[in-house]
């Protein structure tokens, strides 16, 4: 969240409370829960799916601009808690690793070109839209650069 | 003239871009230190396989966005990539410096590969697990050959390791894993015993009882006939979750996610 802009900064306001409500996922053996609490604070919960803390958790954090190298690792503590900051400079899909011995998940947050944090993947344009989009702009590019060939052509040919 | 030259030149250089450029995606089998070395069962016997031997079929990586969630209990929907042939691998014995074992290459469109699917099945007279090996307890040592007639299907979401796999640039390679977790059958002495790793495996007393003259040669119908009802219900349980991604569970078409029976 960029700390200028004082008008997001207020709508942030409006939507913490939700926000701070996570999200859970049950994939078997891990209940990871994901949090945004302040922006760009992210919060982790990892527990195993008996209740029992994934203690001492290896976390690792991979930002989207460079997704094989870990951005930041560190370690949850004896209640499976852990936060850090993401850089909300750097747009598209952030994957968090949070595994213990035998055990382990991989979760994803998507942050907008505003700065704005998703625990959800916004919804994006179709592929084929987009390739139809770029066929239309490339051959319209092409259409124009034949027209003013061919005038060039018929300008040379009639001097 | 010269402009048509130069469209026809920006026409192939977009032609070109246009072009996919692949490289090369390995799979791999690992099954981890528990198939290659000499580990304790959660009931005290050294479990040492000669051969873990497993048929690999129907392998499929896949590029998915948004990442594919195992927990979903469906399979991929990204675009899949199959590997056509279907090995039989011996986890026991690697191929590899890193414990792993090449079940096949692909020539793969650049991307991320971040999920993957696989089946396991019998084929061409072999089972779909087979394991040799001896069990010693004291002074007692057990060599067993057990083999599993049973199809599974997995499908998993992306690695979960010390680092990520599944990159595949323009004219390199990079790696999708299947790992699979014995000690989910046996146990592992290693681990706290009240550890649901432990509290939901087999271990190795109940198979140890139907040796004779300190062998042990089954199939799963003699298992399903000479265990009780709830130890053949354990190992059945406990072989379908054997399939993972590093660390990373996966669905299992007939059983659910791969982790431990945690009842």
């Amino acid at each position: 969240m960029k700390q200028n802009n004082r008008g997001q900064r207020h709508l942030w306001l409006w939507l913490l409370p939700l926000l701070l409500l996570p999200t859970i996922a049950y994939a078997h053996g891990t209940v990871i829960t994901l949090g945004i609490a302040t922006p760009p604070t992210i919060t982790i919960n990892a527990l195993y799916d008996t209740g029992e803390p994934m203690s001492e958790a290896q976390i690792l954090v991979y930002a989207a601009d460079d997704p094989r190298n870990a951005w930041h690792t560190g370690t949850a503590d004896t209640a499976g808690n852990y936060q850090f900051d993401l850089d909300t400079n750097i747009e598209g899909q952030w994957s968090i690793a949070i595994r213990t011995a035998g055990h382990g998940e991989i979760r994803y947050l998507y942050v907008a070109r505003n700065g704005d944090i998703t625990l959800e993947q916004p919804e994006k344009r179709p592929l084929w839209q987009t390739a139809l989009m770029a066929t239309i702009v490339i051959v319209a590019l092409l259409g124009i650069a034949w027209y003013y060939s061919s005038q060039g052509e018929k300008n040379h040919a009639h001097s | 003239m010269k402009l048509r030259l130069l469209l026809l030149l920006g026409i192939l250089g977009l032609t070109a871009c246009a072009s996919p450029q692949n490289g090369t995606l390995e799979l791999l089998a690992n099954g981890e230190d528990f198939a290659r070395q000499p580990f304790t069962s959660k009931d005290g016997w050294t479990i040492d396989f000669e051969h873990v031997y497993l048929t690999l079929t129907a392998v499929t990586a896949y590029q998915t966005n948004p990442p594919f969630d195992a927990a979903s209990g469906q399979m991929p929907t990204g675009t899949p990539l199959p590997h056509p042939d279907s090995p039989t691998v011996d986890l026991a014995n690697p191929t590899r410096d890193d414990g792993t074992l090449l079940v096949g290459t692909i020539d793969a469109p650049t991307g991320h590969y971040n999920a993957i699917s696989w089946e396991m099945a019998p084929l061409n007279n072999n089972p779909t697990i087979h394991l040799l090996g001896t069990a010693t307890k004291d002074d007692q040592t057990i060599r067993f050959d057990i083999q599993v007639d049973q199809t599974y299907q997995y499908a998993c979401g992306e690695y979960v390791g010390d680092s990520r796999k599944g990159f595949v640039d323009p004219d390199t390679t990079d790696n999708l894993e299947m790992t699979f977790h014995f000690d989910h059958v046996f146990g592992d002495a290693d681990s706290d015993l009240s550890e649901p790793l432990n509290t939901g495996a087999l271990g190795f007393d109940p198979l140890a009882t139907l040796a004779t003259d300190n062998e042990l040669i089954a199939t799963l119908t003699d298992l399903e006939a000479n265990l009780t009802a709830d130890q053949y219900a354990t190992l059945l349980d406990t072989l379908a979750t054997l399939g993972h991604v590093g660390e990373g569970h996966c669905y299992e078409f007939t059983n659910g996610y791969t982790a431990h029976e945690t009842e």
